[in-house]
């Protein structure tokens, strides 16, 4: 049984519909990548899975064989499933430390602060930082906040919204690699949902490619790199 | 059974508005005629108070910019009509002009800054200014000019003349004379708003990036529609002297925002009809629950100013639950089952359908129609 | 110095009174304890302001009914103050919540607009009641700390005497205590900083699983309690008390808070103090000021501060999210 199983997902704000009808499935320990351009409704897609408000949503979200749709968003996040969102997302006001240990909000054991330092041993540039303003940070550090602040639920299931959105092509290198580093250690399954293919499909198993609200190709992420409209669409070659 | 749709500026429009506007004509003299003198007076009150909401409503409605205080320009055209009268013998009706002129200025000069206290913020201020007005009209030094705490009286004493056929008494004479120059107000508003001037207010309103971009400057059309606004409040102001003689320092204070503020919301802000059904609204509720507050026992004996005050509280909560739009947008609603005005309808020949599709649609669409990709 | 002042002194217009020593600090100490209690309004501007980006105008009407509540319970019932006042302020906790909830929460999804109207709303209908239940006549004050003409610690015995009264002290004291406690609250617990979390950032605040509704209707209530509180202390320190009792405290609030800073506990404090201070000395420095304009003041610190430095003293600078 997969560890999230989408079916039929619709979506709309108000009047509007964003989402026509999804289908799509995470195992355990994978890392998934939702291909898209903008306004494919990638973020929407995100936001209906974790029942963020201002969207009307239909058809069936499964998590671990729990029913999502209709949860209020602080259940989606006790059940396990921890969100980055689209921009980092940080508490700007509060300081780095601070970010992490809100993180673990809905943890109520004794291993926060193990967790933390943990942190800031994967994210040693967010140890230096501990008692900055998290608004003071460069971008890149920021998404890396985001990610450690969303590791610190403990979550099974991590979905991020174009992590690589405004950050330099270094960095984004950078950071998808400790994605893939994430996963390999912590056994993390995550769903990524991106613009910049090239990144994405490499650290991928699978990948679905989202347009104007509908699924129209899947498949392991090695054969999407090489599907000629995906190379002309997205990779840009 | 499908809505009758009548374009604007079509002939039938035009019926339909002079039929309104016909009717509105004759029951003002019916009013004026048959109806007591107190109530007269109170019609009065809601003639020029209707002005007043109407400025409120062109800033509120149309500009999108939050007013608490306008009854301080409401008080300031009182006051200025009261110095014109009395002290320097002007003629009532001349006043009004010069109330309005002075108003536009003050509100230009308070626009200006108001540009750059967006929202809320300007809601406070606005509400402050209503709550320090009465004090600025006690002050000693200007005794002179505003009869300082126990205000100004103003005997108007304008008659109903000789020539005019209907008989009315005094009031019903002062009733006609504000219908007849707040009805004069209304057309102009109305055709204002919808100019071109009128139409990129409301374009700056619902979407400032957007119309500055498309070459509406904000401030200037903002403060143009503060000063309009405060002028029509001012106005207003001046023109109930002529029912009421006497202006006083609580004249232009918080009471009288609230009023004003209730009144918009509940005839509906954003519709200039709507200013109408308003003042006719603040100006009957104290009535209503003065005869009902004898069957509350909270508020019997003595106390039914109160419950016209709970009344209003209560009815401005309601309504953004239940009326947000405003007693006219109701209104409106139900009559579009029956009739629908839509702008004058271009005429154009058929647009291709545009169909939005991603690279990767368009790939799998050529392949199934079967030609190379 | 004094002969600075000597020299000011002599310029018309100015009170040569006003800088005899014990007048001075008598003028100063009523400063700072009204200040007191427009800190505390202040406070309850901000605690709201934080998360929401909302004024609640009904703020001090809330305050008005909570004091009359403990007078009630104190002065018709009997009961001990300290008793009549916790329950007075649970009572406007719970209604502060539920106000929140049901009159603010499903507006503000429409409109900024419609929740400054709702608490203008709320605004009138309090008052009204207040005015039918307990009359529009003032009624017995409230005295939970001693009042009396032999309660306090004289300085100077003049004439003329300088002295602090024990309700003054007891006012810095309640207002000490309250905003060590606040501060405790946000820096140092768990809910403090999922408060803190939600006033950065909403979405996010979700995301994390902050039961976000339960914060705001919390700040509602935060506020509530304070503001009986307060209504409680300027009651007898104005030795008034009527139904129109927090009307312009409610005004000095939002001046205090627009020059702190809407969104700092520091700057309402300080803020309090300042607009206590100069609401004391200014009209009594300039005597063609009458005590009428003081609440132009009021309102000419607001404006003054909105269009010069909007974040006021202490505040941070936040995009206008209206």
């Amino acid at each position: 049984m997969s560890l999230l199983d989408v079916k039929g997902l619709t979506a709309s704000y108000g009047p509007v519909p964003v989402l026509h009808g999804l289908d799509l499935t995470v195992d355990e320990g994978e890392v998934v990548v939702l291909l898209g351009a903008n306004g494919a409704g990638k973020t929407t897609t995100l936001r209906a899975l974790c029942q963020m408000g201002l969207v009307n949503i239909g058809g069936s979200v499964s998590f671990d064989g729990q029913r999502l749709v209709g949860r209020r968003p602080e259940q989606v996040v006790r059940l396990g499933i921890a969100h980055v969102p689209q921009g980092r997302g940080t508490f700007g006001e509060l300081t780095v430390e601070e970010n992490l240990q809100i993180g673990a909000y809905v943890r109520s054991d004794s291993e926060v602060r193990a967790d933390i330092e943990r942190a800031y041993q994967i994210f040693p540039r967010l140890g230096e930082r501990s008692a900055q303003h998290a608004g003071s940070l460069s971008g890149g550090e920021q998404q890396m906040l985001a990610v450690a602040r969303a590791l610190m639920s403990r979550p099974r299931l991590l979905l991020l919204d174009e992590p690589s959105l405004g950050l330099a092509p270094l960095v984004i290198k950078d950071l998808f690699e400790r994605f893939a580093e994430l996963n390999h250690s912590l056994g993390t399954t995550m769903l990524i949902v991106e613009q910049n293919a090239n990144v994405a499909l490499a650290i991928a198993g699978r990948a679905y490619v989202l347009e104007t609200g509908q699924i129209v190709l899947e498949g392991p992420a090695e054969q999407l790199r090489h599907n000629d409209a995906v190379r002309r669409a997205y990779l840009g070659f | 059974m499908k809505p009758r749709i009548i374009e604007r500026a079509s002939p039938a429009h035009r019926v339909w508005q002079i039929t309104g506007w016909a009717i509105l004509v004759v029951a003002v003299l019916v009013i004026a005629k048959g109806q007591p003198n107190y109530r007269l007076l109170l019609m009065s009150n809601a003639a020029a108070l209707s002005v007043a909401i109407l400025g409120l409503n062109l800033v509120v409605g149309f500009s999108g910019q939050i007013s608490l205080g306008h009854s301080a320009f409401f008080g300031f055209g009182g006051y200025t009509a009261a110095v014109l009268i009395v002290d320097h013998d002007w003629p009532f009706l001349a006043t009004l002009p010069v109330a309005a002129l002075f108003g536009g200025v003050l509100g230009f000069l308070l626009g200006l800054p108001a540009l750059r206290i967006r929202g809320l913020y300007l809601a406070l201020v606005t509400l402050a200014l209503a709550i320090v007005f009465p004090s600025l009209a006690k002050i000693d030094q200007l005794a002179d000019l505003t009869g300082g705490a126990n205000g100004k009286p103003v005997p108007v004493g304008w008659h109903r003349p000789s020539w005019f056929p209907l008989k009315v008494t005094q009031q019903g004479w002062q009733f006609l004379v504000l219908a007849a120059l707040a009805g004069l107000l209304f057309f102009l508003a109305s055709n204002m708003v919808r100019s071109r001037a009128g139409r990129a207010l409301v374009s700056l309103r619902d979407n400032e990036i957007g119309a500055t971009v498309s070459g509406v400057y904000p401030a200037g059309w903002k403060t143009g529609a503060f000063a309009i606004s405060a002028a029509y409040a001012s106005m207003a102001g001046a023109m109930l002297t002529l029912a009421i003689p006497i202006v006083a320092p609580d004249t232009g204070g918080f009471v009288l925002a609230i009023q004003l503020i209730t009144g918009l919301v509940l005839g509906g802000i954003g519709i200039i009809s709507g200013s109408v059904v308003g003042a006719l609204a603040i100006v009957w509720l104290p009535e209503l629950t003065r005869s009902w507050g004898k069957f509350l026992p909270l508020f019997s004996e003595n106390k039914t100013a109160l419950l016209a005050n709970a009344a209003y509280g209560i009815l401005l909560i309601a309504m953004m639950f239940v009326m947000p739009g405003g007693i006219m947008w109701f209104v409106r609603f139900v009559r579009s089952k029956f009739v629908r005005f839509v702008p004058r309808l271009p005429k154009v020949s058929s647009l291709d359908e545009d169909v939005e599709v991603g690279p990767i649609s368009a790939a799998t669409v050529q392949q199934t129609q079967g030609g190379s990709a | 110095m004094l002969l600075a002042a000597s020299v000011i002194a002599k310029v018309p217009g100015i009170d040569s009174g006003f800088f005899r020593l014990a007048f001075f600090l008598k003028l100063v100490s009523n400063g700072l304890v009204n200040g007191a209690v427009y800190a505390l309004m202040a406070l309850t501007v901000v605690i709201i302001y934080r998360t929401t980006s909302h004024l609640n105008f009904a703020q001090g009407e809330m305050a008005t009914f909570g004091a009359f509540i403990v007078f009630a319970l104190a002065i018709q019932q009997g009961i001990p103050y300290v008793f009549a006042i916790i329950i007075a302020m649970v009572i406007s906790m719970v209604a502060g919540a539920g106000f929140e909830r049901f009159l603010v929460r499903p507006v503000e999804k429409r409109s900024a607009l419609g929740v400054v109207i709702v608490t203008l709303g709320l605004f009138l209908t309090l008052n009204a009641f207040t005015a039918a239940i307990w009359g529009t006549e003032s009624v017995d004050v409230l005295k939970p700390f001693p009042g009396g003409l032999g309660d306090k610690f004289t300085f100077m015995d003049g004439p003329p005497q300088f002295f602090v009264t024990y309700k003054a002290v007891g006012i810095w004291i309640t207002l000490a205590v309250l905003v060590i406690a606040l501060w405790w609250l946000l820096q140092h617990t768990k809910l403090g900083l999922a408060y803190r979390a939600v006033a950065s950032n909403r979405e996010s605040s979700l995301a994390v699983g902050i039961p976000v509704g339960r914060m705001l209707m919390l700040g509602w209530a935060i506020s509530a309690g304070i503001g009986t509180l307060a209504a409680v202390l300027i009651s007898e320190q104005s030795n008034n008390l009527d139904f129109n009792l927090m009307g312009v405290v409610l005004l000095y609030g939002f001046a205090a808070a627009a020059l702190g800073g809407f969104d700092s506990i520091v700057g309402a404090v300080v803020g309090g103090m300042i607009v206590g201070l100069v609401e004391a000395l200014v009209p009594q420095l300039f005597t063609f000021i009458g005590s009428e304009l003081s609440l132009a003041m009021a309102l000419a610190i607001i404006v003054i501060v909105l269009l010069v430095r909007p974040q006021g003293i202490f505040g941070t600078k936040r995009i206008e999210r209206v």
